[in-house]
């Protein structure tokens, strides 16, 4: 009954509201979160929120341009696209810009703001791989094609991402890529071989530093090790026992205080399901449930190859950030570093995520 | 075209299906995150709190704003203002080296000190506790992350050395360490309160129920017997005494020997309890009490007031000062000033040891001590003042007949400038001991009166015609010993006197310690006072040289002030209340019957309507005070 109800709202309807909810929903939890950082870090509670607050404006006029923009120039220009994507990721590595944060290289400093060019890059192989796979559709089933050809692409790509080292984005990537490539119609048999391949490779890369295997595994008995590689995992535990099914109330977070790290950005989750409960986290979940069920929606009525193509890809690594995100903070997955899409402090996120958003809208409307 | 057709149908039929599949997964995925998210919020999880939740609050004690000491004319002797206290989060500072650079020019410590608490592993140094509000402003403008403040209540004596070893101080955290601040600790302390708190992960604590922390739990205010304008003028006097005659110190107290009530009490050198820890252990001491001293000549006083009021000499008695050289058991006793046949003034204004001597063998010894003991001798005077000594006065038995001698006039007995004040107010008041006491009141925050100081009469120590007697006795002595005391316009009666320092196995023959004792006026005795000046140098280093300047100096500022309060002229003009303090101000209204506001503390700057201007009756004049000195 429900569904059927569902079923009668326009998806794209369903799909703008769900972003709005969403990402206004995301503000009021970066101030809620990030507040007592602000005041600590910047003297001024205010200051997460009014960063955020800009790039949601800014976020919002994008999303709202690029839904009604023309798309053609994205299939017209998607080598050129593919070519920003890896100059981008290259600009990481120029001493001036490149900024280190941790023991990663992932941020450009251009002075008056900063932002990490993988958030942009990722789409720019999206529209290539879409559009690559779009004009040989009709020869997806041969090996060459449907396998070799598609995933080659994405080598330069994740071997920078691998430089970094960001490998939260490395998966994300190459497993959207993998969805794309199942949705456009390749044998099963090319499949199994390309996961295997994968497989293999993050094997090896694991191999070729035992700690990672350690570090990788921790999460899953975060009280071996609860001041170091357990730490975050646990407090994320302790925000979520402490919410119970109501929460502590809005502002009322105390694992905010510092204890939990990222806690405007990769475990906003945690801080959330504290402040506003089961029945808050199960509210956010639904309307990412309606963003994804929207998603498809919109990727099914498409027609032509590239627009499909295209909407999968964004849909399906949307979809996947939200997954690896919460699963990593609830304990599900190792942490990776990937933000809560439309809901987690970022500039760079919170913009690219919108203009992908208003992608899907403008991709609709090539349909008639 | 029907098979491109049918290829393209199931080309879309094979995309629904692999989308879907992925769907599902994704799904899947959600409702496992769900049910994951569910597993770890629903269940009352107390065994994981317990462990791990840091941010638990915990309880804090929290103490009330400490009391002020005030003085008798409303004037704040010590009052706790909050000030910024600077901290900085040492592990987030990189650039420690710029940080300590700029901190230290503004708060004007050494670099190298900031430097060496922002190397620190902590997440939490205090800079400087208590700086100034201009420092903090200039800091803050600088916007140093990680650098903060928080205010601290610290003790401040808004008048600087004003009767600083009367007050003591407080240490860093408030308590009481010293004087008035240690004795009457337990009032001015604020009651703790707990209050529940949250802290970060960094241990700062944030609370949600500030509103409690702002609740009243003030401590109580104590209010002095004191008089800040006459503790000024005492202190100034025996200040530049002490300077001129090069002295090691000099110490004093003014009481009203009526009612027992101290208006001033002085050590010099001063004490500022505001740089408390600038000062050592002796310049804290509160010396007219706890500085015991041989008193010297200014004993005879109450020896021939004993003598008197026991009958064995009277006013016209005449005794024999043996031309200056007496033997008393084998030790001879000499006078500074030879005479022969003298009567009791005349002994007392020439300070004649022998005659004192012979005085006292007019009565047994246990009666002298008796005497002694009544005035107040040899026994604390329960001040509170921290750790007071009763000094020296032995028993009668062990009195040998030339102790007995050295003790009438004023030797191998010890005493304060209290107990002499204390006795001296018996002669001066009729006869009665007086308790002196320098806390009036003690008022708690809500202005309910939780003690009251009074005037505490003890027992008639001397009958009216002896008190009577030794006050005219001591005028003509005043006014033959010491014309430096003199103060024209008021009778004066008092005794200067002088005794040596004594030191192991003896005394020490170029130390003198030189005295006054006095109160005006003669006829109806209201002010007391004591003040002793310790090693002036030079010849003539005497009571009479040095002591008693400062005490017509002194008394005779206060006397005049006393009675130099304006009757409003017939024609209903307003006084001047211009540089009064408030309690004369209120005198003067009172005197005259008009209505006053009184605004602020210290004196009278501005009045409206201003003096000379008509007077209309049911105007209320405004007073605007402010502490000037």
């Amino acid at each position: 009954m429900f569904k059927n109800y569902l079923n009668k709202i326009e998806p794209k309807n369903l799909f703008l509201i769900s972003v709005l909810i969403l990402s206004i929903f995301g503000l009021i939890m970066v101030f809620s979160s990030s507040s007592v950082k602000g005041m600590e870090d910047y003297a001024d509670s205010y200051y997460f929120l009014k960063k955020q607050g800009i790039f949601l404006c800014i976020g919002l006029i994008i999303f709202i341009i690029f839904s009604k923009v023309e798309t053609n120039f994205l299939e017209k220009n998607h080598k050129l696209f593919y070519g920003i994507g890896i100059i981008m990721l290259l600009l990481v590595f120029v001493p001036i810009l490149g900024k280190k944060a941790g023991n990663a290289t992932r941020w450009i400093d251009l002075g008056l703001f900063s932002f990490q060019p993988i958030e942009i890059s990722k789409y720019m192989l999206l529209i290539f791989i879409a559009k690559h796979l779009a004009t040989k559709s009709k020869r997806i089933k041969e090996f060459r094609i449907g396998v070799i050809s598609s995933t080659l692409p994405c080598i330069p790509y994740a071997v920078l991402l691998i430089m970094q080292p960001d490998y939260g984005n490395t998966v994300l990537l190459l497993t959207t890529i993998f969805a794309m490539i199942i949705i456009s119609g390749a044998r099963l048999s090319h499949l199994v071989s390309i996961f295997i391949v994968l497989s293999c490779s993050f094997y090896t890369l694991i191999l070729m530093a035992p700690y990672r295997m350690q570090r990788l595994l921790s999460f899953m008995d975060p009280y071996a090790d609860p001041q170091g590689s357990g730490h975050q995992i646990i407090q994320s535990y302790v925000a979520l026992a402490k919410g119970g099914l109501f929460g502590v109330g809005l502002g009322n977070s105390s694992q905010k205080l510092f204890f939990l790290p990222a806690q405007h950005n990769d475990f906003i989750f945690s801080i959330i399901a504290e402040e506003l409960g089961l029945l808050g986290s199960s509210i956010l979940l639904c309307l990412f449930g309606f963003l994804i069920y929207s998603g498809f929606k919109i990727l099914e009525r498409s027609k032509d190859l590239f627009s499909r193509n295209l909407i999968a890809g964004i849909v399906i690594m949307t979809s996947l950030q939200i997954i690896i995100n919460l699963s990593v903070t609830v304990g599900l997955m190792p942490p990776k570093g990937i933000p809560l899409p439309l809901i987690s402090y970022g500039g760079s996120s919170l913009v690219f995520t919108l203009l992908a958003m208003g992608l899907i809208l403008a991709l609709d409307k090539r349909r008639k | 075209m029907s098979n491109f057709i049918n290829q393209l149908k199931e080309d879309d039929k094979k995309f629904k299906r692999r989308s879907n599949i992925i769907k599902f997964g994704i799904y899947l995925f959600l409702v496992a995150i769900f049910l994951k998210i569910s597993y770890l919020q629903i269940p009352e999880n107390d065994a994981l709190l317990t462990k791990y939740d840091a941010g638990k609050s915990s309880s804090l004690i929290v103490k009330g704003e400490r009391g002020e000491i005030i003085d008798s004319s409303g004037e704040v002797l010590a009052v706790s203002v909050l000030r910024p206290s600077i901290f900085a989060n040492p592990r987030a500072i990189k650039d420690r080296v710029y940080y300590s650079k700029i901190l230290s020019d503004v708060l004007k410590i050494p670099k190298e000190e900031i430097l060496n608490k922002l190397k620190s592993k902590k997440y939490f140094v205090y800079i400087k506790r208590h700086a100034t509000h201009e420092q903090w402003e200039k800091i803050s403008k600088m916007n140093l992350a990680y650098v903060g403040m928080q205010l601290e209540p610290k003790r401040t004596y808004p008048h600087g050395h004003l009767a600083g070893q009367v007050l003591g101080h407080t240490d860093t955290d408030q308590k009481g360490i010293e004087g008035l601040e240690l004795k009457y600790n337990k009032f001015l302390r604020g009651s703790a309160k707990r209050i529940e708190i949250h802290k970060d992960a960094f241990g700062k604590v944030i609370t949600k129920s500030i509103e409690e922390i702002d609740k009243p739990n003030k401590g109580h205010d104590v209010h002095l017997t004191i008089i800040s304008k006459y503790q000024l003028i005492l202190e100034d006097a025996i200040a530049a005494q002490v300077k001129k005659s090069d002295a090691v110190s000099g110490f004093g107290m003014i009481m009203n020997p009526n009612t027992g009530e101290i208006y001033a009490m002085v050590s010099y050198p001063f004490f500022n309890p505001n740089n408390y820890s600038r000062y050592g252990f002796e310049k804290k001491k509160n010396l007219p009490v706890l500085n015991m001293f041989e008193p010297g000549s200014v004993m005879k006083s109450f020896l021939v007031a004993s003598a008197l009021n026991e009958g064995v000499i009277d006013e016209g008695a005449i005794i024999d000062c043996e031309k200056g050289v007496r033997s008393i058991g084998g030790t001879t006793i000499k006078d500074l000033n030879p005479r022969g046949k003298s009567n009791i003034t005349e002994i007392l204004v020439y300070s004649s040891n022998i005659c004192a001597s012979k005085i006292t063998e007019l009565m047994s010894k246990e009666k002298y001590y008796n005497y002694l003991k009544s005035f107040g001798f040899g026994a604390k005077t329960n001040i509170n003042v921290p750790s007071e000594i009763a000094g020296i006065l032995d028993k009668p038995e062990k009195w040998s007949e030339i102790q007995r001698a050295n003790i009438a006039f004023g030797q191998g007995i010890s005493v304060s400038s209290i107990q002499l004040a204390q006795a001296l107010s018996i002669i001066a008041n009729g006869g009665t001991f007086i308790k002196p006491y320098l806390v009036k009141l003690i008022v708690n925050s809500e202005g309910k009166v939780v003690y009251k100081g009074e005037r505490r009469k003890g027992n008639r120590v001397l009958r009216y015609e002896t008190s009577k007697k030794m006050r005219k006795m001591l005028k003509t002595v005043l006014q033959r010993g010491a014309k430096r005391a003199l103060i024209e316009g008021v009778n004066a009666s008092g005794k200067t006197g002088t005794a040596q320092f004594p030191v192991k196995g003896g005394y020490d023959k170029h130390r003198n310690v030189v005295s006054i004792i006095g109160f005006l006026p003669s006829e109806n005795p209201q002010l007391v006072a004591v003040i002793t000046i310790d090693y002036p140098k030079g010849k003539n280093a005497y009571g009479g040289r040095w002591a008693a300047p400062v005490f017509k100096k002194a008394m005779g500022a206060i006397w005049l002030d006393e009675n130099n309060i304006e009757k409003v002229t017939s024609s209903g003009d307003v006084p001047s209340f211009i540089g009064r303090a408030r309690r004369e101000a209120l005198a003067i209204a009172n005197i005259n019957n008009m209505k006053i506001k009184i605004q602020g503390s210290g004196f009278v700057q501005r009045q409206n309507p201003g003096p000379g201007e008509e007077y209309n009756l049911h105007d209320e004049i405004k007073l605007f005070l402010d502490p000037g000195i």
